[in-house]
């Protein structure tokens, strides 16, 4: 027998949404960073 | 075995996620050359002062044109406190700690580097005319946030 909510059968669209969200736009924002100011600057020599 | 399509998702993002940020090591690495630092040269915190490497904290232009800035990093300043270069020249710093782990960051440039403690930091880099800040990006103690100076780069000086 489970102790599973009998109305929690699905996956929370909702929760799905919001944190795909999220992560796309961490990871787009992070892109934007990383080609628009870091590439540009160039590297030191070491 | 059965994987709900939900559970694809994660999982096929996660994945992406991870190819794309080890991408961009690869990026970096390949076309710019980016490597992690590589001189290595000891020297004793103690006696900094003494160390003829350290002796003058200043700038110094060889006879071959290139530009030298040597920087002693302490609680909680920079010594010098203000560095005079010439513009889209390449200059290197050499940089050193008398007391704790200190960050050196010359803001919006690329150059950024830890100054540990018995090691000497090395980086070589150009720069565009204008007055940078900057500042100690490690927290080395309650004064932290005063441990900053500047970095004046136009023609001539």
């Amino acid at each position: 027998m489970s102790d599973q909510d009998s109305r929690m059968g699905k996956h929370p669209r909702g929760t799905l949404a919001l944190v795909g969200l999220y992560g796309l736009v961490f990871v787009i924002g992070w892109l934007l960073f990383f080609l628009l100011i870091y590439l540009p600057r160039g590297a030191v020599t070491r | 075995m059965h994987v709900d399509l939900y559970e694809k998702f994660w999982m096929w993002g996660a994945g992406a996620i991870i190819v794309v940020f080890l991408g961009t090591i690869g990026v970096a690495t390949v076309s710019q050359g980016r490597l992690p630092p590589s001189h290595v040269e000891t020297i004793d915190p103690a006696t900094v002062r003494s160390d003829a490497r350290f002796a003058t904290p200043g700038v110094t232009t060889n006879d071959d044109g290139t530009v030298v800035v040597t920087v002693i990093a302490m609680l909680f300043a920079f010594q010098p406190n203000e560095i005079r270069v010439p513009a889209n020249t390449p200059v290197t710093f050499r940089m050193t700690s008398t007391d704790v782990v200190h960050g050196f960051q010359i803001v919006g440039t690329n150059g950024n580097t830890m100054i540990l403690p018995g090691y000497v930091s090395q980086f070589t880099t150009s720069f565009e005319p204008g007055e940078y800040l900057i500042t100690c990006n490690e927290y080395c103690g309650l004064g932290h946030h005063m441990m900053a100076a500047t970095l004046i780069v136009g023609e001539g000086t």
